[in-house]
């Protein structure tokens, strides 16, 4: 176990958010049994205002769970690879962390992306005021602490397998025997065809858009074509657009980005990658609110902000030395 | 134009289901006519009251409020409407730690302006219901009339689209009657819908309510 101040920081952030959803599950428990909006009985009298302060409680601790998500990727990626023997940047730290470490990090998304689903039907039922979506608010949320608490579990697992005593390989040679033909899983990203890796990403960029805008009865689809677009972009970006970053020829890292070195420019790439997602979701859960269906501002200027943030340095090198870094 | 629709509005007591405090009430109120409405002790005044202002929920039937059922509306609805009345209740539920100036800005504070023009709005007010010598004195220490007059003209200084009080006139001499009187005319040429609920004698022979109903085993007759 490592006792940072940051690990320690999140820990207790993660602590709030456990607790706040724990002394929220039994008046979302009763909404799930008893709510029936017309009705003027006692129980449900009471039951309104127990129901309203469970969101509030909900609402904070999205927000509370998205800055200790904040966190535990600028540990990973600036403060423990200091501390780490080997470790030079966040694959370093995810290594000593061990399964773990990436099982935590996949549940925290999870839970993310419930939480925004949550925070989205809120808004739809506070849209009208005859407000709606109550029995699946506390559905969700109810969902919520299960994965929640496995997030936790795996966090403090992760945190408390790291061995200070044992060294770890840095990320030049964990990507090289991966990007090895023969070193690779079986899905391995980085020796399929360059076409695909390299187009991927624009093509489902191009379904999302003309789903968003033309679709108004199969807007459904813009969430599975979001994951695709996420795994074709995340190709892209290690395959095609991070070496530009780098200033190297070849190097992988997904993790280096989000260093000093590199202004954190992996920040503001992850975000762009989740809002994409997130606005197909508050698209496809629009037709349900007030004003019937959401624009795709949103999704359009995050693809654009995301091919922004990844791609400038590409072009600058492209137009200082005349060529790619990859033919 | 401001206007109340009570649709076979019903309501009982959870543990007295048999007792109907209103038994299938259609009636319908406009901002034109106030209205007064007696009655004996726990004839259920007091709770109509409190539908007619989205405090309680029918049992069945409907209360449209400009055509909106408000007391099925979801809290943060109903919690914006409730800016646009003014209640006064039974006791008038002021502040005992604060001063009357202060009790009479409450419900300013979560609107749009500077303090220095709430300050100015309340003391107009203040002025208006002759409490000027009163205003930087605690709550706690008012009589039962001041008391009453606070919370009128707290619950007037909202410039509210509907206004309903309960027992307005409660310890009043014929001097708090008039000031009174004067504001409640004052809310009807604005447009105000105002809806009292009273047993003071007084009020039934003013001339300015022009519906005076009484409540009696759960309905709403004219008197």
């Amino acid at each position: 176990m490592i006792w940072h101040p940051i690990v320690l920081s999140i820990l207790v952030c993660d602590s709030f958010v456990f607790f706040l959803l724990l002394f929220s599950m039994k008046p979302l428990f009763q909404v799930i049994l008893h709510w029936s909006p017309e009705d003027s009985s006692q129980r449900q009298l009471a039951l309104e205002p127990r129901f309203e302060v469970a969101t509030i409680q909900n609402i904070l601790a999205f927000f509370l769970f998205s800055c200790s998500t904040i966190l535990i990727f600028f540990a990973i990626s600036s403060v423990l690879p200091a501390t780490i023997p080997g470790a030079m940047c966040g694959t370093g730290a995810m290594e000593a962390m061990g399964a773990h470490g990436i099982r935590a990090l996949i549940t925290r998304f999870m839970v993310l992306t419930l939480f925004y689903i949550f925070y989205q039907l809120f808004l739809i039922a506070r849209s009208t005021p005859r407000g709606r979506f109550q029995t699946q608010i506390a559905k969700i949320l109810i969902l919520v602490f299960p994965i929640l608490l496995l997030s936790i579990y795996e966090t403090i697992q992760a945190f408390w397998g790291i061995n200070m005593a044992t060294p770890v390989d840095c990320c030049a040679a964990i990507y090289d025997t991966i990007r090895a033909p023969s070193g690779g899983s079986v899905f391995n990203i980085y020796t399929l065809p360059a076409w695909l890796t390299r187009w991927g990403s624009p093509f489902f960029s191009v379904c999302l858009i003309l789903t968003a805008v033309l679709s108004k009865r199969r807007q459904w689809l813009l969430i599975p074509i979001s994951l695709f677009w996420i795994m074709a972009s995340y190709v892209l970006l290690i395959n095609h657009l991070l070496p530009y970053h780098y200033g190297v020829l070849s190097h992988s890292c997904p993790w280096c980005i989000f260093g000093v070195e590199h202004s954190f420019q992996g920040f503001p790439i992850l975000f762009c990658m989740l809002a994409v997602t997130w606005a197909c979701i508050k698209i496809v859960l629009s037709r349900y609110a007030a004003n019937r269906y959401s624009k795709p501002t949103t999704l359009i200027f995050s693809i654009f902000l995301f091919y922004a943030f990844s791609s400038w340095p590409s072009v600058i090198w492209y137009i200082s030395r005349g060529t790619w870094i990859q033919s | 134009m401001n206007h109340i629709e009570l649709k076979s509005l019903s309501f009982h007591r959870e543990e007295h289901p048999n007792h109907k405090l209103l038994d299938q009430i259609d009636r319908s109120f406009s901002a034109q006519s106030p209205v007064l409405i007696s009655g004996e002790t726990g004839s259920g005044k007091t709770t109509l009251m409190q539908i007619l202002a989205a405090m309680r929920r029918p049992v069945s039937g409907e209360c449209l409020v400009n055509g909106e059922d408000v007391s099925r509306w979801s809290s943060g609805f109903r919690d914006d409407w409730r800016k646009s009345i003014g209640i006064l209740p039974q006791s008038p539920l002021l502040m005992d730690h604060l001063t009357v100036l202060e009790n009479i800005m409450l419900p300013l504070l979560n609107q749009k302006g500077s303090l220095a023009s709430i300050v100015d709005r309340a003391e107009q007010v203040i002025g208006h219901f002759n409490l000027k010598h009163r205003q930087h004195l605690h709550a706690k220490k008012l009589s039962g009339g001041e008391a009453q007059r606070v919370g009128f003209a707290r619950a007037t200084i909202v410039k509210p689209n509907f206004l309903f009080l309960d027992e307005p006139t409660a310890h009043q001499d014929r001097k708090g009657l008039d000031l009174i009187m004067d504001s409640l005319q004052e809310q009807k040429g604005v447009g105000c819908m105002i809806i009292a609920v009273s047993h003071d004698e007084r009020l039934k022979e003013m001339p300015f309510f022009e519906h005076n109903l009484e409540l009696t085993e759960g309905k709403l007759k004219e008197r």
